[in-house]
C-alpha cells in the first residue's frame, strides 16, 4: 500500500521536471486533449504505469464520455468508428498491441453497434529495459474516437505525459473485463448440414461455463454473418459444448486463402464475465464447391 | 449395423435441424439458391432504383445499364461524411476518388444517396440534401445527390452509414461494398474497383468494412 505522502511528493518532483522540460502541468494529473476540442470526450493517461494481476504493466489511457453518449470497440459493428490509441516510448521501452475492455452491445436490432459509456480505459501493455528504469518516463499518447448520441463527432488527443514508472495496482472503472485468449480446447470447424456449410465452435464444456453464448464477428472474406449477436444456443453433452454461428460460408469469396474466424465471444452477459478474442483457422474446411 | 447407420445419420439430421431452428437461420433447410435477398449482395443484381435529385432530374439506375455506377451515401452533419475537415469530403479524399474515377472510366457515373428521415438536425431530406450538395460543390466534385426521405433504397441496399459505398458493374451486379478508402487513407477502393472492372479482372477486395456515422432513416 502507498502512503498517501509519496504520490504527492512524486507529483511535485515531477512538477518541477516538467517545468524544466517543458511539459504542460495539466498533462502530469489530468491531462486533457491537446489541439481538439475535449466535447463530449476527455482523454486522459494516468499518471502512474498501472500493475496488472498478471504481473504485467500498462500505461493506462483513460476516456470519459458524457452521459448518453458512447464510443466504440476496435469493431464499431453496423456503425460507428473504432477508437483508436497509439503510444510512443522513450527509447529501449517496448509497447504492446492497445487492449479495449469488453464492449457493450449497443444500439437496436437494425443497427448493432459495439462500444462504452461512460468511461473505460485503453490499456496499453508496457515493458521496461532490463538495465534501466528511470522513476518516470515521458510518453506520446495518439487517439481518435467517434462519440454518438443522435448524432456523432468524431475527437483526437495529442498528449505527452510523464508517467512514473512506479506501477500502481490497476483499478478497473468498469466491472467489464478485458478480452483474453481462448482457452486451448476451442474449435473451429466448417461442416456441411443438409447442403449448406455452417460454422461451428466446439469447447470442454468446463472451460467456458458461462452462459448465454454470443459472438461479434470480425469482417473475413468467405465467411458472410447473417446478423445478430445472439445469445447463440449451444448443444452440451456435458463435455462438450457445440455452438453454431449464423455465418454464409462461401469458400469462393476468400481470395486471400481458408477463411480464419475471428471476432469476440462473450460469455454470460453479466458485466464480470468473460470475453475472449478469437482468431481460429476452421479445421476441415471442404476444398470443393457444393 | 445398417440399423445404427440410419439412426444415426437420423439423429445428426434431426440435431441440425435443431440447432438451425433455434438459432431463427433463415437458410436451414431451403435450397441457397431461392435465398431472397434483402440487401445488396455481391455479384448479385443491384436492387433497382429511380430516385429524384436535388437538382430536380430523376435519376433511375436501369438508364445507366453499361455503365459502372457508384453510390455513396452521404450525410452532410456526419463527421465521417460531409462535416468538418476531417471526413471523407471535407479532407479532399472524395475528390480524390471522383477524379480517380474519371481517369479509370470516363463512362463511370457517381452518386451520393442521401437517406437522411426528415426533421433530422432540424431539416427536411431535401434541406440535407441541398447542404449535401453545398458541401461537394465546396471540395470541389460536384455529383447527383439522390434524395431518398423515406430510405427505402437505403435499407434495399442495406447501406448502415455514412459513407457507404457500393458499385455495380455494367452488368448490372453489385461488385464492391464497403468503405471508400482505407483507414489510413493509402488504398483507395472506389478506384481499385473501377479499375478492375474496366480491365474486366475481379474487384479485390469486394467487400471492406466501412465506418460512419448510422444512416438516420426514417421508420418503417
Amino acid at each position: 500500500m502507498k502512503s498517501w505522502k509519496l504520490p504527492c511528493i512524486r507529483t511535485c518532483y515531477a512538477g518541477v521536471a516538467a517545468l524544466l522540460l517543458g511539459v504542460p502541468m495539466a498533462s502530469l494529473r489530468d491531462a486533457v486533449p491537446q489541439g481538439a476540442p475535449a466535447e463530449r470526450v476527455t482523454c486522459s493517461v494516468l499518471p502512474d504505469l498501472a500493475q496488472m494481476s498478471d504481473g504485467s504493466t500498462a500505461l493506462v489511457v483513460r476516456f470519459n464520455i458524457e452521459p448518453q453518449w458512447h464510443m466504440y470497440w476496435s469493431n464499431p459493428g453496423d456503425s460507428g468508428a473504432a477508437t483508436r490509441v497509439t503510444a510512443a516510448l522513450p527509447r529501449g521501452w517496448t509497447g504492446g498491441a492497445p487492449r479495449l475492455p469488453r464492449p457493450q452491445i449497443l444500439g437496436s436490432a437494425d443497427e448493432r453497434t459495439y462500444g462504452y459509456e461512460k468511461t473505460f480505459d485503453v490499456l496499453v501493455p508496457v515493458v521496461a529495459p532490463v538495465d534501466n528504469e528511470p522513476p518516470s518516463i515521458l510518453v506520446r499518447v495518439q487517439a481518435d474516437w467517434m462519440v454518438c448520441k443522435d448524432r456523432c463527432q468524431t475527437g483526437k488527443a495529442s498528449l505527452s505525459v510523464q508517467v512514473s514508472t512506479e506501477a500502481v495496482p490497476y483499478t478497473p472503472t468498469l466491472a467489464r473485463g478485458y478480452p483474453t485468449k481462448l482457452p486451448p480446447s476451442v474449435r473451429a470447424r466448417i461442416d456441411e448440414v443438409r447442403g449448406e456449410r455452417v460454422l461451428l465452435l466446439s469447447f470442454a464444456s468446463a472451460a467456458i461455463p458461462q452462459r448465454p453464448l454470443r459472438f461479434v464477428p470480425d469482417a473475413v472474406a468467405g465467411l458472410e454473418w447473417l446478423g445478430g449477436t445472439g445469445p447463440f444456443p449451444a448443444i452440451d453433452n456435458g463435455r462438450e459444448t457445440s455452438l453454431r454461428l449464423p455465418f454464409k460460408v462461401v469458400l469462393e469469396d476468400a481470395v486471400d486463402g481458408p477463411p480464419r474466424l475471428r471476432g469476440l465471444l462473450l460469455a454470460g452477459d453479466r458485466e464480470g464475465d468473460p470475453s475472449y478474442l478469437v482468431d481460429l483457422l476452421p479445421a476441415d474446411v471442404p476444398l470443393t464447391g457444393n | 449395423m445398417r440399423f445404427t447407420a440410419v439412426l444415426t445419420a437420423a439423429v445428426v439430421t434431426c440435431g441440425s435441424l435443431l440447432i438451425a431452428a433455434q438459432q431463427g437461420d433463415p437458410h436451414a433447410g431451403h435450397d441457397h439458391s431461392k435465398h431472397t435477398h434483402d440487401k445488396a449482395e455481391i455479384a448479385h443484381d443491384a436492387p433497382a432504383f429511380s430516385l429524384k435529385g436535388v437538382d430536380g432530374k430523376t435519376y433511375t439506375l436501369a438508364d445507366y445499364k453499361g455503365k459502372v455506377v457508384v453510390l455513396e451515401w452521404f450525410c452532410s452533419s456526419c463527421p465521417a461524411s460531409g462535416r468538418g475537415e476531417g471526413s471523407y469530403w471535407g479532407s479532399g479524399k472524395a475528390a480524390a476518388t471522383i477524379e480517380g474515377l474519371r481517369k479509370a472510366d470516363s463512362d463511370a457515373v457517381y452518386f451520393a444517396v442521401n437517406s437522411t428521415k426528415d426533421g433530422y438536425d432540424g431539416k427536411s431530406n431535401a434541406e440535407e440534401g441541398t447542404a449535401s450538395a453545398e458541401v461537394m460543390s465546396k471540395a470541389g466534385a460536384s455529383v447527383p445527390v439522390l434524395l431518398d426521405a423515406d430510405g427505402k433504397v437505403g435499407r434495399a441496399y442495406g447501406a448502415k452509414t455514412t459513407p457507404h459505398v457500393f458499385i455495380i458493374g455494367a452488368d448490372g451486379k453489385v461488385a464492391y461494398i464497403g468503405a471508400p478508402v482505407s483507414k489510413d487513407g493509402k488504398t483507395n477502393y472506389v478506384v481499385n474497383a473501377v479499375t478492375a472492372l474496366k480491365a474486366g479482372k475481379p474487384v479485390e477486395p469486394a467487400t471492406t468494412k466501412n465506418e460512419g456515422c448510422g444512416v438516420k432513416y426514417a421508420k418503417q
